[in-house]
């Protein structure tokens, strides 16, 4: 006797939302509040990081307490900084450097953080994007190919995809690397200018989440053929393949779809890695040596960029999961 | 990498599907499937390993014989060696407990922080005080979602410092938010169910209700997403080491190795493939043993 | 009358694994007739209509097995995907699943036509629009462009139906086609199927509602474990059935059984083995062979004075807001009363406010107005914990127990708790009471020590009749107990129900959607509609004399 919904109370069909463009203005304003709450949080969390880690703030600014820091730089921290003051004014402060895009200047690289980072953004959501696209392509084809081949290509599939998500990128890439462009000489080991250059960086990256998307579409795969409207399309005379196409499809992209934000973070992180074994300049190279050298102002800058390329990124997925699905859910 | 905790799920026991056909062992064995058997056999040895590396491989890990360096797979080093001519075997089988002890320890941390936060975030519907700790903790976890996984074990090291120690608790934060979505989830989804309810018809006060029946529910796949994570943290873990941030030389540890080894691929490819072999076997059997353990946790 | 059938079936068998599901069956469908397959859960009459356009899986064979000119048995896949559609369709039970939730109803129409003809898109829609039009589709062009959850109840199951016309079949099978359906909407598919028949086409009706088969069908055939065990005319079969087995199951229908008398063989609860007495069969069974709904005969002279009243609830409000929506009115000045040993009916759509009731009357919500007495203390609205230490009074059996059991608890488990729950010491001897708690709803002491996973159906509700009697309670909320059941293992539940209540002189508040089994057991009967009481009163003359439109809609409704 569980509580029933008040769509299911009414004993009618839901209802047409009041107003389609309220509810794209009401969604798009809740996303980007959202979203400034997230930046805001990421920020807040650095600032405090940063004067909890032990020792003098103005050393982990500079790269922590074995950097060998000169008095005069410190000074200059302090100064720009204001470590001086009181706590809550150098958060407002923070704050506000960041509200107007200010994000420091990086000490190891000596240039303002946020250039750097549109500099770096755009190759690193390439890569992304791209990954992520060749994800797609394998989880679905997998999955189709695990439909029409029986039992044993449902089997094969299976296997590929719990190795395939538990690979670790570095490892990966060391293969591939081995593999086509040591013995086979076919791609670059190295991240060159050209499209070439990008095909082993985005294999690398892809597979890993291609074994999840895998995992989890074939799993709503699985629902979906067995659910009563695929006897009803059968009944119809559908071909597997047309089956497939017109409504397997859809059912088994749904929680794929959902996770995107998830697949997205994912690629983001893997990038790290990715970026710097074929040594493609990119955000994930540039925190990895924000990171080794303790930068703090650039690490900051990058967690904020990830931050809100998450937030845009899981926007997207749900607008994609709302046109393949457009019921009303309760959360 | 990539190896998120979630629960496969209940119709996986459907003999219907074709596919689903698994080879059972015959005997005592025989409710076991072959793959599952395999994994909790390769777990085994890796555990083995870890406590007693000295029982799979006698020699010593750091013992330097330059002479030997490079050499390829043969009967005297069955993985080969590597540029100061240590067998690749001798030091991935001593290697298992630095990488297994980051791994299981981050995954304990992570398990524990989420199934705090999750419970708290689960009970956040209603009243005002859950209110508040659900729309805290939500936002908490949204936050930790949008630096995902090595990114925020990367901004932890930033802090911290490279190092062993640093590695485990940033690992141990970055797979906490996975386990505490599940946890939330799993934990709304019981306190909404037809079970609660009939406990509250018989009487039952609320703080009995959430200890014999809630808590238990909510946390029983806690043990399975633990065992599926334990491969993700541990790769997690020797990419940090990989990346110079984990374990420092000449520890045995497996993502060092492939580090290390990284310069010489061209020349001696087992210095890299065996030991990230290594890290794939350990997390696909942790995979495969967890998603057992919860088919059959769903059919019993 | 020497019309070669349309379909042949002879010696019909399917296997899967080498278990035998279907085992020699043999029936014949003819153009303009209805044959309907009765029977009970796994007596395999899905499994046949699947065969049918071999959608069965498993291994099929048949010495015959013809539509039209068509030889079924030799088809491959190839082949059948060329007779699905055009030579035979498929009808489904809830349109909510069996059509894509994704794709709007004319895209699944649209399918078929282009599967099948050369058709180009403006007459494919054409003809989608001619098929709406002729199952009673309002305004079809724009429904052609909505997905059945968009649609109500009636007109989705109106578009299922036209998506397996629309290439005009010889012949439509019907698995289920009406369940979890509500009356109206029931209604709705069994007029557009006997139109499907008067037409000329061939219909093959799969179920296990007796009252739609009468409806329906000109010739049943009952189906058990796999084998036909008895086949012929509607009349004959349904009037004066041949085998026990159709006996029992006609025994075990509700309609026109007096309150109180068996529905079920006695042996299957507590107390000696007695047969049903013959003489009684016929009776029923000329009750089941009355086309319009029969009068209920007189109850049970009322005792001189009123029972007292142990449950009320009056003016009884409760209103859902969601965020995004206008709010919703369930429950609307509901007022009833709930007297000792006797049940109080509650019937109504879904939707109706029902189920929100009951929930208000168990004390699991708070009403936002009106209020509510147990056993004359104030029940609602109140702290909770006021009123904590008197739920014993009260029990709970919902329809589908299973998810109200701990699923790591075992049956001794979930009674045990159930026997301590609410009291403050712990009573000796809490396995004597969990043994006598399951024999008295029939199961046996083994029970116990099984895990409510593995009983079938039945056994279930009855482990949930005894945990919801552990407390030793005065009042019983039934939310539809029965309607998941098979009829015959209804008919032992409801019996159950009926002895325990002259037992321990419990009062019911019986929750169903099924009008026979509410006129069968309730003394008065409430019918609600949009969360209001439209009609009140004891069930005899609600029945017999209905005043409220409603009702009388509710009634006539039936089949």
């Amino acid at each position: 006797m569980t509580r029933p919904s008040p769509t299911e109370a009414t004993g009618e069909a839901a209802p047409r939302r009041r107003g389609a463009a309220e509810h794209v203005l009401r969604w798009t304003l809740a996303r980007v509040v959202g979203g400034l709450v997230v930046l805001w949080a990421v920020a807040t969390l650095v600032f405090f990081a940063v004067r909890l880690v032990p020792g003098d703030p103005a050393e982990a600014i500079l790269g922590g307490p074995g950097s060998q820091a000169s008095a005069e730089a410190l000074a200059l921290v302090r100064q720009e900084y204001g470590l001086d003051q009181p706590l809550l004014v150098q958060y407002l402060a923070q704050l506000g450097r960041l509200a107007t895009g200010d994000l420091g200047t990086s000490y190891s690289l000596r240039t303002d953080v946020a250039g750097l980072l549109l500099d770096q953004l755009p190759g690193t959501i390439a890569l992304a994007l791209a990954s992520l696209v060749v994800a797609w392509a394998i989880a679905l084809g997998t999955a189709w190919w695990a439909t029409l081949g029986g039992r044993v290509a449902a089997g094969v599939s299976s296997a590929l995809e719990v190795v395939a998500a538990a690979v670790p990128h570095f490892w990966l890439a060391s293969v591939l690397v081995l593999v086509f462009s040591t013995q086979l000489g076919l791609l670059p080991p190295v991240s060159t200018g050209t499209p070439v250059g990008l095909v082993l960086p985005v294999v690398t990256l892809a597979i890993p989440v291609a074994g999840f998307l895998g995992q989890v579409t074939r799993d709503s795969l699985l629902d979906a053929a067995s659910a009563p409207f695929t006897v009803s399309a059968r009944a119809r005379g559908e071909s597997p393949s047309g089956l497939f196409r017109r409504h397997l499809l859809r059912h088994a992209a749904l929680p794929g779809l959902a996770l995107s934000g998830w697949a997205f973070g994912s690629l983001l992180s893997g990038a790290v890695v990715v970026e710097s074994v074929f040594a493609r300049p990119g955000l994930g190279r540039t925190l990895l040596g924000a990171v080794t050298l303790r930068d703090i102002p650039l690490v900051t800058g990058v967690a904020l960029a990830s931050a809100l390329a998450y937030v845009v990124v899981v926007a997207l997925g749900d607008l994609a999961e709302r046109a393949v699905d457009p019921r009303e859910r309760a959360s | 990498m990539t190896v998120l905790p979630t629960l496969p799920r209940p119709d996986e026991r459907r003999g219907a599907s074709p596919g689903r056909r698994s080879r059972r062992l015959p005997g005592p064995l025989g409710r076991l499937r072959a793959a599952e058997t395999v994994a909790a056999l390769v777990l085994l040895g890796v555990v083995v390993a870890a406590l007693a590396p000295g029982l799979l491989a006698p020699g010593d890990p750091l013992a330097v014989a330059p002479a030997d360096a490079f050499t390829a797979p043969s009967p005297a080093h069955p993985l080969g060696t590597d540029e100061s001519g240590r067998g690749i075997w001798t030091r991935i089988v001593h290697g298992t407990g630095a990488s297994l002890s980051i791994g299981a320890l981050a995954t304990l941390l992570g398990t524990g922080l989420g199934v705090l936060l999750g419970v708290a975030a689960g009970f956040g519907d209603g009243r005002w005080p859950g209110r508040a700790a659900d729309a805290g903790v939500s936002r908490l976890l949204e936050v930790l979602f949008a630096l995902p996984g090595l990114l925020l074990a990367l901004v932890v090291i930033a802090f911290t410092g490279p190092g062993a120690v640093p590695a485990t608790l940033a690992v141990g934060l970055a797979t906490a938010p996975g386990y505490a979505r599940i946890v939330r989830s799993q934990v709304r989804r019981v306190r909404r169910s037809a079970m609660v309810e009939a406990a509250v018809v018989l009487g039952r006060r609320p703080g009995t209700v959430l200890w014999r029946h809630v808590l238990p529910n909510a946390l029983a796949p806690v043990v399975v997403l633990a065992t599926l994570g334990l491969g993700q943290a541990v790769v997690w873990a020797s990419s940090l080491s990989y990346l110079g941030l984990g374990s420092p030389p000449p520890a045995p540890e497996w993502g060092a190795m492939l580090s290390a080894g990284r310069t010489y691929v061209q020349v001696a490819w087992w210095t890299t493939v065996f030991p990230g072999l290594a890290v794939v076997l350990t997390a696909a059997a942790s995979t495969v043993l967890g998603r057992g353990l919860a088919r059959r946790g769903d059919a019993s | 009358m020497s019309v070669a059938p349309l379909l042949e079936v002879e010696g019909l068998r399917v296997a899967f694994s080498g278990r035998r599901v279907v085992d020699d069956v043999s029936f014949t469908v003819a153009a303009g007739e209805c044959v309907a397959v009765v029977g009970e859960s796994g007596s395999g009459k899905s499994v046949t209509a699947r065969a049918l356009l071999g959608l069965s899986g498993g291994q099929v064979d048949a010495r015959r097995l013809r539509l039209g000119g068509t030889d079924l048995a030799a088809l491959d896949e190839r082949g059948w995907r060329g007779v699905r559609g055009p030579q035979v369709g498929l009808v489904l039970q809830d349109a909510l699943v069996s059509l894509d939730p994704l794709r709007p109803i004319g895209r699944e129409i649209d399918d078929a036509l282009r599967l099948h003809t050369r058709l180009g898109p403006a007459a494919r829609r054409e003809r989608a629009l001619d098929v709406l039009a002729e199952v009673g589709m309002p305004d079809p062009e724009t429904r052609l462009g909505q997905r059945s959850g968009e649609l109500s109840g009636g007109l989705r199951q109106r578009a299922l139906i036209a998506a397996a016309l629309v290439l005009r079949p010889e012949l439509v099978v019907a698995d289920e086609p009406t369940t979890a359906l509500d009356a109206e909407v029931q209604r709705v598919v069994v007029d557009r199927l006997a139109a499907l028949r008067d037409a000329g086409t061939g219909v093959l009706a799969i179920s296990h509602d007796l009252g739609v088969v009468r409806r329906l069908a000109d010739r049943v055939v009952v189906m058990r474990a796999g084998v036909v065990v008895e086949s012929g005319p509607t009349e004959q079969v349904l009037g004066a059935p041949r085998h026990d087995y159709t006996r029992m199951l006609l025994a075990a229908l509700p309609r026109g059984v007096a309150r109180g008398a068996r529905l079920s063989p006695r042996g299957v609860g507590p107390g000696p083995v007695v047969p049903a007495p013959p003489a009684a069969v016929p009776s029923r069974a000329a009750h089941a062979q009355a086309p319009a709904p029969a009068p209920v005969p007189a109850p049970a002279p009322a005792p001189a004075a009123a029972p007292d009243v142990v449950l009320a609830a009056s003016g009884l409000r409760r209103v859902f807001t969601a965020r995004g929506r206008a709010a919703h009115v369930a429950v609307d000045d509901v007022s009833l009363e709930l007297r000792a040993g006797e049940t109080l009916g509650l019937v109504g759509a879904s939707g109706s406010g029902k189920t929100t009731t009951a929930r208000l009357l168990l004390g699991l919500d708070d009403p936002d107005a009106g209020s509510a007495t147990l056993l004359g203390q104030p029940w609602a609205p109140l702290r909770e914990r006021d009123r904590r230490g008197r739920r014993a009074q009260l029990g709970a059996v919902y329809q589908d127990p299973a998810s109200s059991f701990d699923p790591r608890w075992s049956v001794g488990r979930v009674l045990a708790d159930a026997v301590t729950a609410g009291r403050r010491t712990r009573p000796t001897g809490v396995a004597a009471e969990v043994a006598s708690l399951l024999d008295r709803v029939g199961l046996e002491p083994g029970t116990a020590d099984r895990h409510p996973a593995s009983l079938s159906g039945g056994q279930r509700q009855r482990v949930a009749v005894a945990r919801a009697l552990a407390p030793r309670p005065r009042v019983l909320v039934c939310d539809e107990p029965v309607s998941a059941l098979d009829v015959s293992v209804q008919a032992q539940v409801l019996d159950l129900l009926d002895d325990l209540q002259r037992e321990e002189g419990l009062a019911y508040l019986f929750i169903s959607h099924d009008l026979d089994v509410v006129a069968h057991m309730s003394d008065h009967v409430a019918v609600m509609q949009r969360g209001r009481v439209v009609e009140q009163g004891r069930t005899a003359e609600v029945f017999a004399a209905p005043q409220h439109p409603y009702t009388r809609a509710l009634l006539a409704a039936r089949p």
